[in-house]
C-alpha cells in the first residue's frame, strides 16, 4: 500500500488540484450556467503564481495573491456576465479564455511563450493538497446545506419558480461566479505549487475539455459529483491502456455520451440509488406492519 | 493602402464564411457550436486526404469537402444535439448541455486531426490549385483571395436571400420563435435542423479549404483562433442575422486591419475581445439585432 502510494504520487497529487478545479466548475454550474471561466482564472493564477515565485515570494503570500486577484476579477467578469442570458454568458467566458490563450502565447517576456515556466519549487505535497481539498469540500458542503445554497439549488430545477419564491437570479450568479473564479485561481496556483511549472498548454483547450469531463461525468448534483469526476479523470490515462494521444477522443466521446445518456452524471445516479433504497426500505417496513394492523 | 483593402476583404470574407453558419444554427436552433473551428479545419483535412489519394483540381475537392464538413454536423445534430433536444423539457434547457456536448464532438475531432497530422503543419498540394496574382480594378489580389471573396459573398447572398423568400426560409423563422408552434403547423423541426446544421457545416468547411490555401499551411487548432473573431462578428451583426453576420464580418476586419496599421500586429487578437466586451457592456443584445421575433 505505501509503496503503491509513493509510486503514484503525483498521479494523487494531481487529482486533488483538479477536484479543485471541478468544484471550481461545478459552483457556476448549479446555477445553470454554462461558464469556462473557471479555466481563465487558473491560467491568471497559475502564471501569476509561476512569476511570482521566480522572485521567491514566500508561497502563502502566493496564494493570498492569486485569491484576491482572481476574487477581483472574477466579480469583475460576474457583473458583466450577468447582463447576458444563457449562451451570451457562455461565449463571453469562452472568449476570455481564448483571449488569454493569445496574450500567453504572445507576451514571451512574461509568460515564456509556448514554452512556458519551468524548474520552480515545489510548494505543496499530497497530503497538503488533500487537506486543502478537505477543507473546500466541507466548506462546499454546508454552502449548499446553508441558504444560499438551497437558494442556488433551487435554480438549477426551475427558474421561473425560484423568482417567484423571491430568490433573486441575478445576484447569486454574481456569488456562484465569484466563487468559482476563486475557485480556479486557487486551483491553478496550487497546479503550479505541485508540478513546478506552467506552460501555455494549461490555457488552452484540452484543459476545458478536461474541466468539463469532471463535471458532466461527475455530475452537478451534489458536492461529491465533482470529487468522482476529477477522481476518474486523473486516472483515466492509467486506466486506458492505449496510447495517450487519444485521450482528447475519449474524453470528447465521454463528454456525449453522458449527457445524452446520463445528464444528471455520477452524482445524479447515486442520488437516485439512495432515494431508490430508502423507497425500498420504507415500502418494506410498511409490509412488515400491515399484519399486525389486520391482526389488531 | 489599396493592399490593406485586399487584406481586410480576404479577411472578411473568412469571418464571413465562418461566422454566417455558426450564427444561423444559433439563432434558428438554440445550438452554439463550439465544434465549428473544428468543422472549419476538418473541412481542410478531408481536402488534404483526398488529395493525398490523387491528384485532383479544387473544382472537385472543394465540393467533396463541404459535403464532408457538412456531413460530419448532420451526424452531431443525429448524434448528440437531437437526442438531447428531445429529452429537454424545453427548448432553452437544451441549449446548454448541447453547447457542452459540441466541446466533446470538438474533442474528438482535434484529437484525430493531431493524430493524423502528427502535431505538424500540413500544407495542401500545389497541383490541386496554383496560386498567381492577378489584377482587378487596379488591384492587385492572388486568385485565391479573389476565390474566397468571390464565395464569401456570393454564398452568404444566396443563403440570406434563401431563407428570406423561400417557403423554407419562413419556416426557418418560424422554428426560431417557437418550435412547438411551428409543430402544429405542420413544419418538422427535426429536418429543418438537418438542413440548417448542413448548410452551416458546408460553409465553414469551404472556409477552412480556402484558407489553409490562403496561407498555405493548416494544422489541428486551425479553427480555435476563429471562434473569438466570430463570437466578435456575432455581437456585432445579432444572433442569428445573416446579413448581420455578413457585415460584422468585415466591420471587424476593416478595424482588425486598421489597428495592425496604427497600433501594431499585437493588437489584431485584442480587437475582437474588446469589441465583444464594449458592444455587450453598452447593447446586451448585440449592435444589430433586433428583438427575438424579427429575427433571421
Amino acid at each position: 500500500m505505501i509503496s503503491w502510494l509513493a509510486y503514484y504520487d503525483d498521479v494523487i497529487g494531481h487529482m486533488f488540484v483538479l477536484m479543485i478545479l471541478a468544484f471550481s466548475m461545478y459552483v457556476v454550474m448549479r446555477v445553470g450556467v454554462f461558464s469556462v471561466a473557471s479555466i481563465g482564472f487558473w491560467a491568471i493564477a497559475g502564471y501569476g503564481a509561476a512569476i511570482a515565485d521566480q522572485y521567491d515570494v514566500p508561497p502563502l503570500l502566493i496564494v493570498g495573491g492569486a485569491l484576491l486577484v482572481s476574487g477581483v476579477f472574477g466579480l469583475l467578469l460576474a457583473l458583466l456576465a450577468v447582463r447576458l442570458s444563457g449562451l451570451s454568458l457562455t461565449m463571453v467566458t469562452i472568449a476570455f479564455v481564448l483571449l488569454l490563450q493569445v496574450i500567453v502565447l504572445n507576451w514571451e517576456d512574461v509568460t515564456g511563450g509556448s514554452l512556458g515556466i519551468f524548474g520552480l519549487p515545489v510548494h505543496i505535497g499530497t497530503y497538503g493538497l488533500l487537506a486543502v481539498v478537505i477543507v473546500v469540500a466541507v466548506l462546499l458542503a454546508l454552502y449548499e446545506r446553508g441558504r444560499t445554497g438551497r437558494a442556488q439549488d433551487s435554480l438549477l430545477h426551475d427558474e421561473q419558480l425560484a423568482q417567484s419564491v423571491g430568490i433573486d437570479i441575478r445576484r447569486q450568479r454574481i456569488v456562484a461566479l465569484t466563487l468559482s473564479a476563486l475557485l480556479g485561481g486557487l486551483a491553478g496556483c496550487l497546479n503550479v505549487f505541485q508540478t513546478g511549472m506552467m506552460v501555455s498548454n494549461e490555457v488552452g483547450f484540452h484543459v476545458v475539455v478536461d474541466a468539463l469531463t469532471m463535471v458532466i461525468l461527475g455530475g452537478t448534483a451534489a458536492w461529491y459529483g465533482p470529487v468522482i469526476g476529477a477522481a476518474i479523470l486523473a486516472w483515466l490515462p492509467q486506466m486506458l491502456s492505449f496510447a495517450d494521444e487519444w485521450r482528447l477522443a475519449v474524453q470528447g466521446v465521454i463528454i456525449v455520451v453522458v449527457l445524452v445518456f446520463a445528464p444528471q452524471g455520477a452524482a445524479g445516479l447515486i442520488q437516485r440509488l439512495a432515494r431508490g433504497v430508502a423507497a425500498k426500505r420504507r415500502s418494506s417496513l410498511l409490509k412488515r406492519r400491515e399484519p399486525q394492523d389486520v391482526s389488531a | 493602402m489599396s493592399g490593406y483593402f485586399v487584406d481586410a476583404m480576404i479577411l472578411g470574407s473568412i469571418y464571413a464564411l465562418f461566422t454566417v453558419g455558426l450564427s444561423l444554427s444559433w439563432g434558428i436552433l438554440g445550438v452554439l457550436n463550439l465544434a465549428h473551428g473544428s468543422i472549419f479545419m476538418a473541412g481542410a483535412l478531408s481536402a488534404y486526404m483526398i488529395t493525398s489519394a490523387g491528384a485532383l483540381p479544387l473544382a472537385v475537392v472543394l465540393p467533396a469537402s463541404m459535403l464532408v464538413s457538412g456531413g460530419l454536423v448532420v451526424l452531431m445534430e443525429l448524434v448528440a444535439f437531437r437526442p438531447i433536444r428531445r429529452r429537454a423539457a424545453n427548448p432553452l434547457a437544451a441549449e446548454l448541455p448541447m453547447a457542452i456536448a459540441s466541446v466533446g464532438v470538438s474533442s474528438v475531432l482535434v484529437a484525430f486531426a493531431n493524430n493524423f497530422t502528427a502535431g505538424y503543419s500540413l500544407s495542401l498540394p500545389q497541383d490541386m490549385f496554383t496560386v498567381s496574382s492577378i489584377n482587378i480594378l487596379g488591384l492587385t489580389i492572388t486568385n485565391i483571395g479573389a476565390l474566397i471573396v468571390v464565395f464569401a459573398i456570393g454564398l452568404t447572398v444566396a443563403l440570406g436571400l434563401y431563407v428570406a423568400r423561400s417557403r423554407q426560409g419562413r419556416a426557418l423563422k418560424v422554428i426560431a420563435q417557437d418550435s412547438y408552434v411551428g409543430g402544429l403547423l405542420g413544419i418538422s423541426m427535426n429536418r429543418l435542423a438537418l438542413g440548417t446544421m448542413f448548410i452551416s457545416g458546408a460553409l465553414a468547411g469551404c472556409g477552412g479549404v480556402l484558407f489553409s490555401i490562403h496561407v498555405n499551411s493548416m494544422h489541428a487548432y486551425m479553427g480555435e483562433a476563429l471562434l473569438l473573431k466570430a463570437f466578435a462578428v456575432i455581437v456585432v451583426g445579432g444572433i442569428g442575422s445573416i446579413w448581420g453576420a455578413a457585415i460584422g464580418a468585415y466591420v471587424l476586419a476593416a478595424a482588425e486591419v486598421l489597428a495592425v496599421v496604427s497600433v501594431g500586429v499585437g493588437m489584431r487578437d485584442v480587437v475582437a475581445f474588446v469589441l465583444i466586451i464594449v458592444i455587450l457592456l453598452a447593447r446586451p443584445q448585440g449592435l444589430l439585432s433586433k428583438r427575438k421575433w424579427q429575427r433571421s
